[in-house]
């Protein structure tokens, strides 16, 4: 009886190790990790600018991809379009209002392999503002870096609407676009 | 009318100050206390219309400081409403609802604002608007209709300008409102002065500017000290009694009063807007 019982411990043991095994958790590295968008700038050209201080974790499960799970946010205070006026201004609360929202944030809800990318629904939290999101991530390699950490690591790019998140200062057409390109290369590290 | 910026003011602030000095004009034959409670809601809804035009939404509760303008003008209405005469010494009432518009103001910032840094600062604004109300609710019989609206416009346009070159257009737009509001009450009280309830007025053109400065201060980061030199005009209305070399006529007390009042005022703001630089 009590071989039986250490026999099912050992085979519990064994089948919960198996399914941790399947996914890997890994920490989004800040300093490999860029979000950058592009906004009409009144029909003249675009304005492009980075955000950065990306933080957050993304469980990868290789045999069930669509159990795959992100969470990641970014500091909205580190905005930057190469002209510091212009950066208080998306600051201030015409714009991103960071004293009162100072992070975005997206999180997973769901995922599907499409061949070779993920196709992605997430929510999007931006000044406040909870939306679902859908984009088709591209990850582009897992493997180990030349200090042996094991990395992940991808790239998406997505369409929003600022005025769908209450950003609507000069979003009427002529002014500040409403819709914003998001490009998002993301690596992570192995925890 | 090319420009979104002067489109934004004529649809946001002139054109809710304009019905709103129609319709209050029309509800001037009321008498009080009817008046003042008419008079309050219609000044209140104004603002919050003109806001909304610039915003476009409005939550309860607020989600960020314009909808919380907003939210606090129509608590100023109802309180209008249930109180129309002045409060004089019913000093407790006056600092209950003081707290209660903060609140309403301040409820955005409800996760940070309570930390001791802020502590100091907001006992401060609080004594500021408790004092700036006694002070226009005491000097509303002594001074005309149109210098006890010119000055807090004063006030109110200085704040205006403050908010713009702290890189907030939007508050500013919103103050703006206001100061347009004002404005109308002013040509108002310049032709046909019986007809306006300054009972309505009153808390307008004192615990409100203020509670828009607590907020442009808590906010926008501006320096509470250029909010206590915004209050310059609220002084002067002050010390009018001691000014008895002013004449109590409509015309030259405003202007004097109002030049007293301005000059300093534009001087300092003027500095601030070459600090801030060219506006992005």
């Amino acid at each position: 009886m009590r071989v039986l019982a250490i026999a099912l411990a050992a085979i519990s043991f064994a089948a919960v190790s198996q399914a941790q095994a399947q996914t890997t958790s890994y920490k989004v590295d800040p300093d490999h990790t860029a979000i950058v968008f592009k906004i009409d700038h009144m029909g003249f050209s675009n304005v492009y600018g980075m955000i950065g201080g990306a933080d957050g974790k993304i469980v990868v499960d290789e045999k069930n991809p669509e159990k795959s799970t992100f969470e990641v946010s970014a500091k909205l205070d580190t905005i930057n379009t190469m002209a510091k006026k212009r950066d208080d201004h998306l600051k201030s609360p015409d714009f991103f209002n960071v004293k009162q929202f100072p992070t975005m944030t997206l999180k997973s809800k769901t995922v599907k392999k499409a061949g070779a990318k993920y196709d992605v629904t997430a929510d999007l939290t931006l000044h406040g503002v909870t939306k679902p999101v859908s984009f088709t991530f591209t990850q582009m390699k897992t493997g180990k870096d030349p200090w042996n950490n094991v990395r992940t690591g991808g790239i998406t790019t997505l369409t929003i609407k600022r005025t769908d998140f209450g950003m609507n200062y000069m979003a009427k057409p002529g002014e500040v676009g409403d819709e914003v390109e998001v490009q998002i290369s993301v690596e992570g590290t192995k925890i | 009318m090319d420009s979104p910026i002067v489109r934004a003011f004529l649809m946001s602030a002139v054109a809710p100050a304009s019905v709103a000095a129609v319709v209050i004009f029309l509800l001037g034959f009321l008498k009080e206390p009817w008046k003042a409670r008419a008079q309050g809601l219609v000044f209140a809804l104004a603002f919050s219309a003109g806001a909304f035009v610039l915003i476009r939404r409005l939550h309860v509760p607020p989600t960020d400081a314009g909808e919380a303008f907003s939210l606090a003008a129509l608590l100023l209405a109802v309180f209008i409403f249930v109180r129309p005469q002045p409060l004089g010494h019913r000093y407790l009432v006056r600092a209950l609802f003081v707290l209660a518009l903060g609140a309403v103001i301040l409820y955005p910032l409800r996760q940070t604002i309570l930390a001791p840094i802020y502590y100091r600062n907001l006992v401060a604004f609080f004594c500021l608007a408790l004092g700036v109300w006694s002070i226009v609710e005491k000097t509303a019989p002594k001074v005309m209709p149109t210098t006890l609206i010119l000055l807090p416009l004063i006030a109110a346009t200085g704040l205006s300008l403050l908010m713009l070159f702290a890189a907030s257009a939007s508050y500013s737009q919103i103050v703006s409102v206001a100061c347009a509001l004002f404005g109308a009450a002013l040509v108002l009280a310049l032709v046909k002065p019986q007809r306006l309830s300054m009972n309505a007025l009153v808390p307008f053109l004192s615990v409100f500017v203020i509670l828009l400065m607590a907020a442009g201060h808590f906010y926008l980061d501006i320096n509470p000290w250029h909010m206590i030199y915004l209050c310059l005009p609220y002084f002067v209305l002050w010390i009018r009694d001691w000014l008895g070399f002013v004449p109590k006529k409509t015309l030259p007390e405003g202007l004097i009063l109002g030049a007293v009042s301005a000059a300093p005022l534009a001087y300092f703001v003027y500095n601030i807007g070459v600090k801030a630089g060219p506006l992005y």
